[in-house]
This record gives structure tokens, C-alpha cells and sequence, in this order.
């Protein structure tokens, strides 16, 4: 059953449409990869379901209702978050506080139940396996732990959907494959993740189904079987160094 | 009447727009919030008197010399205070906003409270038909409609002026494409300020002078800024003129008291229409 | 050692703050020990100025909003009392609250169309605002009386003792409150909106609804105080709509040190000391303070704190220490 229903979205920018006529929708409780080449128009559209852009046309429907344009925050309210392609932090506040912050009142979280805020953080840490202290400033954070930070902040507004923007780039295949382990167990905790990422490898791993986009547009769709056999795709990424679909 | 109105209104407005192009460069290219840029204008006013009332100089030559004078000064300015403190947006807005308080105590203290005047450059006036036009207010458009001309020019057509237009676009491309970029800073920054400088000379004759006359200009130059668009330098003409008339229109039908309202009610006004951003379309 | 505990009752307190509790006490038994009423008059003005910094530092420091146009905040709060008094008697209590009030509705009118300007905008229009206040109390001398202003305004506590208690009081109270407000999951949020307003919408928080409620609140202290100042007074000029009384203030946090809070306090003890005991500099002040502002933020942005913290690692109030 479909929760997320993108249908025709479509964003200019100065006269090029980053996102065209796309359309496609998010069954609860998968893993959805969205991939494509560089400038495929993939954050576009995290920016457009989240609220950071309004689209010029078209709809995002969450639970039926149209989400298109309204506020991040009350997108947010209403269980959708998500993450940043270069992780952004509160610098000088505590990581604790990072967390805290957007903690959701709601007692609608199937994975942390605890009601007393210090706990549920210290949860939600345990969770995305943050290993610093919760008294450490953001700012003092290792780079390592900046995405786990991402991800707990993320998952401390209690969302039904998360939206990750590339959260393995520039990792290593180990930090990769831990990143990777965090969204197998949201998923299996009840939470639906959308991913971009062009690191094919963890897509591959933890994906239900991909989308894979071009020049703003769908280009393909289908099981991670079902895309990588597809000559449309392969065409799209011939050329691209280091790109595998194996 | 009207036609009287209009007319000065948009003399009025060609110095406005000088003001606002000095802004302009200093916002556009260095992207630095320069609360000092009305404190410049009231300098420029107060060294040309010095010169004019004081010294005696010719009206003309003063004008050279103060101009030059105030290129440096903001040289020496931007080596010694923003360029310690570009990075962060709120250090420049408190430097420059501590600058100007501090220039126009210095201005207070060297020339003292009173309210002066300086003489025209050239007295008298024109009549053409029902309208009279003084001189020094043609002679201040004059200059004003060149100076800016110039400015195009230089912009256009020298290395300097090219490699300016390039920082503005992309200042780490223009820097990877090895444009002096501290150069440019210190030239442009110099030349922004002098321009203010240029306003507060060319209409130091037609207003009384005192040492706090710097805020209003400087709003004023914002609001024309904004209006016009950045980089814009038609856009910041047309938003010259246009506060240029609205002064006089305040001044005329209102009362000069309240001179100073206006243009700030408009600026708001303008603020809220456009707030457009300096970098950028989305306020996210 | 100053970050040592030392144990009373079934708290821990640090030792600066057995020190800033040693001083008030100090302070408290000051007016008995000693006769000079002019010494009790200049802390008296320090203290307003130290409120009124903080209610600044609120906006600036901790929410990232660079006001700079802050006394007109003040000054309304002050005018609001010289209107008010002129046609009624009003209890001077409600009078304060009053100042407050219309502080606030002044910060509506001026914070809800500058919601959506970024920092550079968002000052200058905050300039352009108390520029247009302060060239209406000049200009309309029917109603303000211009540059003289409101005079005769009767007093609300005549007694010098009197106002320096309430004065204190006021303070303690200014630091308590923003103290605890800081430590609250809402003063957080008011927090997320100077570190990344962004990031801060991206968890959920209403950055437009948090950035009016903190300046209705920032906006209340001033007013408030400008209220008292009156009162204090006696009377209300168009200086305290000035850019000299906003950029006296900017002073003050700067040189205390920006989001630290306690900061301010010691910024306007300074600032007000210098003011008064040095009348023979008075006509340099603000030269002076202008030109330590700037020399201070090219050497270290963080102000006196900013330079202490880094040295000692002691106050920590900008940022948010966990529980």
C-alpha cells in the first residue's frame, strides 16, 4: 500500500527543469533506492517531498493528503524526515541536544518507547551505535559519527518515513556496511526508508526497489534484479567511472 | 509645481544612485554588509568643506582631492578591519556598525555638532519654462550620470573591471583562475566608499551638513540596492531616481521634518516586497 | 580549579558562581556600609543596562538574530509610561507590564514581515524601524516633545535604596528566568534557530512561530526596562530611541562576550562605571567603546567571556551543557 504518491512533479530552475513529470510512489514499510548520474535531480526531490522547495507542479501525496508546499516542519509533524548530503549538525550545542531538540512528544515511536526524553536519546544512540559522549559539543564530534548523529537526529522525530540524502558517501566499506545495518533494522522496526545513493553496493544490499532517475526524469524502476538488467540504465551509466551495477 | 518636483526629484536621484552604486559593489562583489557606507558619505561631505570653506580651495579640485582621499581611507579600512573578519556575516555588520559610530564621533569631535553649509560650485540657476533648475544640482547629475557611465565602462571593458564582474559571479572560481581576489577586494571596497564620498560632495552644497547625516543615506542606499536588484546597475539607477523623487515629494507635501520617514517607510516597504535574497532565490 | 565543586547542602556549586553569590551579597548589604548615593545611582543605571543587554543578547546572541535597532524597544517601552502618565494615573506596576506589552506589539509588527529576511536584511530593517520611531520623537514635538521630551513623570519608588533593591531584583530575576530558559527544550529550540535555521526546521520546529515568540520575549525585558528607566528618571528623551543607546548595548555583549549570558553583566558595570566616573571622557565615549569594540573582534570574536572561556573552559552558557 502506498504511503508517499509522487505524481507529475515537476521544479524549474532559471528555465531547466531539474525534476520533470516525475511520478513515482513509496509502499509502506520498503526500502526504496532512488538512484541516478550526478545532476539527475535526485535531492531536488527530497528537497520537494521535505518541504525545502515548492514544486511548480504536480503532487506529493502522504497518507492521501497533499504535502506539496507546505512547511518542513509540518511535514516533519507529520512523519517524514530526513537527512543531508553533507551532514549538518547544531555545532555549539551538545550532541545530546542535537537530538533532544526535535525530540516528538508522540507516543508513536514502535522502536523507542521510552517516554522519558534522556532515555529515549540515550536509545536512539545506542541504536545508530554512537559511541561519544552526549555531553560533547556537535562541533567536537568525529567525523565518523556525524552521519550516526544524521540518523539519530532524523529518527528522533519519530517518523514513519525517512528520506536519506547519499549517507555513505564518502565512507569506507566499513563504515559503509554499518550505515547499511542501521537501515535494515529502522526497516525492521516498521520504518520506510528512501535512499539516494550512488554507491551501489550498500543500494543493492538493502534495497526492496529502485528508482532510477535522468535529467529530472524516471528512467527506470523496478527490483535491484529487474534494474540492473535494464539497457536504459546501463546506457545512462556508461562512461562513469567507477559506477558498477554488479 | 509638479513638473518642478520631478525634475529635482530626479537630479536628486542621480546622486542617490551613485550612492547606491557604491553599495552595490561592496555588497555584490565582496558580499560584505557595510554599515559604514553612510558614515563615507557624511566624510565626504565634511572633508569637502574643509576644503572648500576651510582651506579655500577651488570646489572642484577639493572634489579630486576628497575623492582620493576617501579611496584610500577605505583602503586602509578594508586591510586593516574586514579583511580579519569577511568569514562571519554578523562580525562585518557589528565592525562596520562600531566603524561608523566611531567615524562619526570623530567627525563630531573634529568639526563639532553645528549644523554647516557649503557653498556651490557654481551659484545661480537656469529657467526653462516654469521650471527653475540651480546649477549645482544640474552640475550634480552631471557628474553623477558620468561617473556612473564610467563605472560601466570600467566594468565592461578593463582587465580590472572584468576581473571584478568575475568575483562577483564566483569568487572561488575567480579565485582558482588566479584573479588577485584581495586586490580586487581592497579596490572595490576603496572605490564603493569613495562614491559614497562623491554623494555626500556633490550634495554637501545643497543640504546642511551634521555629523549623525550618514544613517539616513545609508538606509537609503540599501533600500536602493534592494529595490533595483543586485548587480544591477540600471536597477540601481531607476531605484535612485525613484527615492529621489520621493524625497522631494515628502519634503514638498508632507514636510521636510518628516523627509527622513518616508524614504525609511519606503524602504520597508521595499524590504517587504523583495526581499530577494542577496545569494540566492530561496530563503531556505 | 575553577571547574571544582564544592558541595552545599545536597547540591554541587561551582566556584565561579560561589563567587558571583558571594558578590551579591556583597552588593546587597552595599547601601548600609556606605553613604555615597552616587555610587548606589551608577549601579543602579548598570543594572538596567544589564537587563536590557541580556534581553539583547537573547536575540542576538542566542537566537542569531542581529537586531540593531534594539532601543526602540526600550525607548517604547519609556514613551508608552510618559504618554500614559500624562492623562492617568495608573499603578506604576501595571505601567511597567504596560511598557512591556507595547514592547511587544511593536515587536510583532516589526518581527512578523521581517520573518522572512536573512541577517544582513533582517538588520538593516530593524535599523530602518527604530530610525523611523526616533525621527517621529523628534519630529512631532506636540506629542513627545522632541529633543526635551517627557518631563515630571512621577516617580515609582523615591527612595534610592528603593530602586537599587528593586533594580537587583530585577536583575536576579533576568538571570534566573533566561538561566532556565536556556535550559528548557524551548530555549533549545531558540538556540537551533542561530546554529542552523535550516537544520532547525528539518526536526520539526516552527522557526517562524519560535523566532516571534523570542522576540516578544526579548522585546518585553527591554520595554520593561525602558518602562522602569522612566520611572527612574523621571522622564523620557528620544535618546532612548537612539542608534547610541542601540550600539551602547551592542557594546555591552560584544565586549562581555555574545551568547554567554552572564557576560552582559560585567559589560555593563564597565560600560556604565566608565560613563559616570570618567565625565572627563564623556565626550570620547563612545569614540572609545567603538574603537575597543572593533579591536575586540578582530582579535577574538567571543568577547571578555569568549576570551576566558577559551583560556579556562568556565562558562559554558551558550552552549548547552547536558543534565
Amino acid at each position: 500500500m502506498a504511503i508517499l504518491q509522487v505524481s507529475n512533479l515537476t521544479k524549474n530552475f532559471k528555465g531547466l527543469a531539474a525534476v520533470l513529470n516525475l511520478s513515482f510512489n513509496v509502499e509502506g514499510g520498503e526500502v526504496l533506492g532512488l538512484m541516478g548520474p550526478n545532476g539527475a535531480g535526485k535531492t531536488t526531490v527530497i528537497n520537494l517531498i521535505t518541504g525545502f522547495l515548492r514544486p511548480d507542479s504536480g503532487t506529493i501525496s502522504w497518507h492521501d493528503e497533499n504535502i506539496a508546499g507546505l512547511k518542513p516542519h509540518k511535514i516533519v509533524r507529520r512523519g517524514v524526515t530526513r537527512t543531508f548530503q553533507q551532514p549538518r549538525v547544531f555545532p555549539n550545542v551538545t550532541i545530546f541536544d542535537n537530538v533532544f531538540v526535535g525530540l516528538s512528544q508522540s507516543d508513536r515511536s514502535r522502536l523507542f518507547s521510552a517516554t522519558d526524553p534522556r532515555q529515549k536519546v540515550s536509545d536512539i544512540f545506542e541504536f545508530v551505535g554512537m559511541k561519544t559522549k552526549p555531553s560533547t559539543l556537535a562541533k567536537d564530534l568525529p567525523q565518523d559519527e556525524l552521519r550516526r548523529l544524521e540518523i539519530a537526529r532524523a529518527i528522533g522525530s519519530d517518523p514513519e518515513l525517512i528520506l536519506l540524502d547519499e549517507p555513505v558517501s564518502g565512507l569506507t566499506p566499513e563504515e559503509s556496511d554499518s550505515i547499511a545495518n542501521i537501515v535494515l533494522r529502522l526497516n525492521k522496526g516498521g520504518i520506510t526508508l528512501v535512499i539516494i545513493e550512488h554507491v551501489m553496493r550498500m543500494l543493492m544490499r538493502v534495497s526492496h526497489r529502485l528508482v532510477v532517475m535522468n535529467n529530472g526524469s524516471k528512467l527506470s524502476e523496478g527490483t535491484p534484479e529487474e534494474v540492473r538488467r535494464d539497457p536504459l540504465v546501463t546506457e545512462a551509466y556508461l562512461g562513469k567511472e567507477g559506477e558498477e551495477i554488479a | 509645481m509638479v513638473l518642478q518636483i520631478l525634475i529635482s526629484g530626479l537630479l536628486l536621484g542621480g546622486i542617490y544612485a551613485l550612492m547606491g552604486l557604491g553599495l552595490s559593489l561592496t555588497l555584490g562583489v565582496m558580499r560584505i554588509v557595510n554599515l559604514a557606507h553612510g558614515v563615507f558619505y557624511a566624510l565626504g561631505s565634511f572633508v569637502i568643506y574643509s576644503f572648500v570653506v576651510q582651506a579655500k580651495v577651488n570646489s572642484f579640485l577639493a572634489l579630486f582631492f576628497t575623492f582620493i582621499i576617501l579611496f584610500f581611507l577605505g583602503i586602509f579600512v578594508e586591510r586593516i578591519l574586514l579583511k580579519p573578519v569577511r568569514e562571519s556575516e554578523m562580525n562585518v555588520m557589528i565592525v562596520t556598525f562600531a566603524l561608523a559610530i566611531f567615524a562619526e564621533q570623530c567627525i563630531r569631535l573634529g568639526w563639532g555638532v553645528m549644523y554647516r553649509s557649503t557653498p556651490p560650485f557654481f551659484k545661480g540657476e537656469l529657467k526653462i519654462g516654469e521650471v527653475f533648475v540651480d546649477y549645482q544640482r544640474m552640475l550634480a547629475f552631471g557628474m553623477g550620470m558620468a561617473i556612473i557611465f564610467g563605472l560601466l565602462v570600467a566594468l565592461k571593458k578593463t582587465k580590472l573591471g572584468k576581473a571584478t564582474r568575475l568575483v562577483q559571479q564566483n569568487y572561488e572560481m575567480a579565485m582558482l583562475l588566479g584573479v588577485n581576489v584581495n586586490f580586487i577586494s581592497m579596490v572595490v571596497y576603496g572605490t564603493g566608499v569613495a562614491l559614497a564620498a562623491l554623494a555626500g560632495c556633490l550634495l554637501a552644497p545643497l543640504y546642511l551638513i551634521f555629523p549623525a547625516m550618514g544613517w539616513t543615506p545609508l538606509l537609503m542606499s540599501f533600500a536602493i540596492v534592494i529595490l533595483g536588484g543586485m548587480g544591477s546597475i540600471l536597477g540601481t539607477v531607476i531605484g535612485g531616481f525613484l527615492f529621489g523623487l520621493t524625497t522631494l515629494l515628502t519634503s514638498y507635501y508632507i514636510s521636510s521634518g518628516m523627509v527622513n520617514v518616508v524614504p525609511f517607510l519606503a524602504m520597508i516597504v521595499t524590504l517587504l516586497i523583495r526581499p530577494g535574497g542577496f545569494f540566492g532565490k530561496e530563503i531556505f | 580549579m575553577l571547574k571544582t565543586k564544592v558541595s552545599i547542602g545536597r547540591g554541587r556549586i561551582s566556584i565561579p558562581m560561589v563567587f558571583a553569590i558571594g558578590l551579591l551579597g556583597v552588593m546587597m548589604v552595599l547601601p548600609f556600609l556606605v553613604q555615597k548615593q552616587y555610587l548606589l545611582h551608577v549601579i543602579i543605571l548598570a543594572n538596567i543596562l544589564a537587563v536590557f543587554a541580556l534581553s539583547w543578547d537573547l536575540l542576538a546572541g542566542f537566537m542569531g538574530q542581529l537586531n540593531l535597532g534594539h532601543s526602540m524597544f526600550f525607548g517604547i517601552g519609556a514613551y508608552t509610561i510618559g504618554f500614559i502618565t500624562m492623562a492617568y494615573r495608573i499603578p506604576p506596576v501595571l505601567g511597567l507590564l504596560l511598557g512591556g506589552l507595547i514592547s511587544v506589539l511593536l515587536s510583532l509588527v516589526v518581527g512578523i514581515p521581517c520573518l522572512r529576511l536573512r541577517g544582513p536584511y533582517y538588520a538593516i530593517a530593524t535599523l530602518a524601524f527604530s530610525q523611523v520611531l526616533f525621527t517621529l520623537a523628534m519630529g512631532l514635538p506636540k506629542l513627545t516633545g522632541s529633543e526635551e521630551g517627557i518631563t515630571k513623570i512621577p516617580k515609582f519608588i523615591t527612595s534610592i535604596q528603593g530602586n537599587y533593591y528593586f533594580s537587583f531584583f530585577l536583575l536576579v530575576v533576568a538571570v534566573i528566568a533566561l538561566n532556565l530558559l536556556f535550559r528548557s527544550k524551548f530555549g533549545k529550540k531558540l538556540i537551533s534557530l542561530r546554529e542552523d535555521e535550516r537544520l532547525s526546521e528539518a526536526a520539526g520546529i516552527d522557526t517562524s512561530t519560535y523566532k516571534i515568540i523570542g522576540a516578544a520575549m526579548s522585546a518585553f525585558l527591554a520595554g520593561f526596562m525602558g518602562a522602569y528607566n522612566c520611572y527612574y528618571h523621571g522622564n523620557v528623551t528620544p535618546d532612548m530611541l537612539s542608534i547610541s543607546l542601540t550600539f551602547s548595548v551592542v557594546a555591552v555583549v560584544v565586549f562581555g562576550g555574545v551568547g554567554t549570558l552572564y557576560g552582559a553583566i560585567p559589560g555593563a558595570y564597565i560600560l556604565t562605571f566608565l560613563n559616570e566616573y570618567l565625565y572627563f571622557i564623556m565626550d570620547y565615549r563612545l569614540l572609545i567603546y567603538a574603537l575597543v569594540i572593533m579591536l575586540i573582534l578582530l582579535y577574538s570574536s567571543g568577547g571578555l567571556l569568549g576570551l576566558l572561556r577559551e583560556r579556562l573552559k568556565v562558562f559554558n552558557h551558550g552552549n548547552t551543557s547536558s543534565q
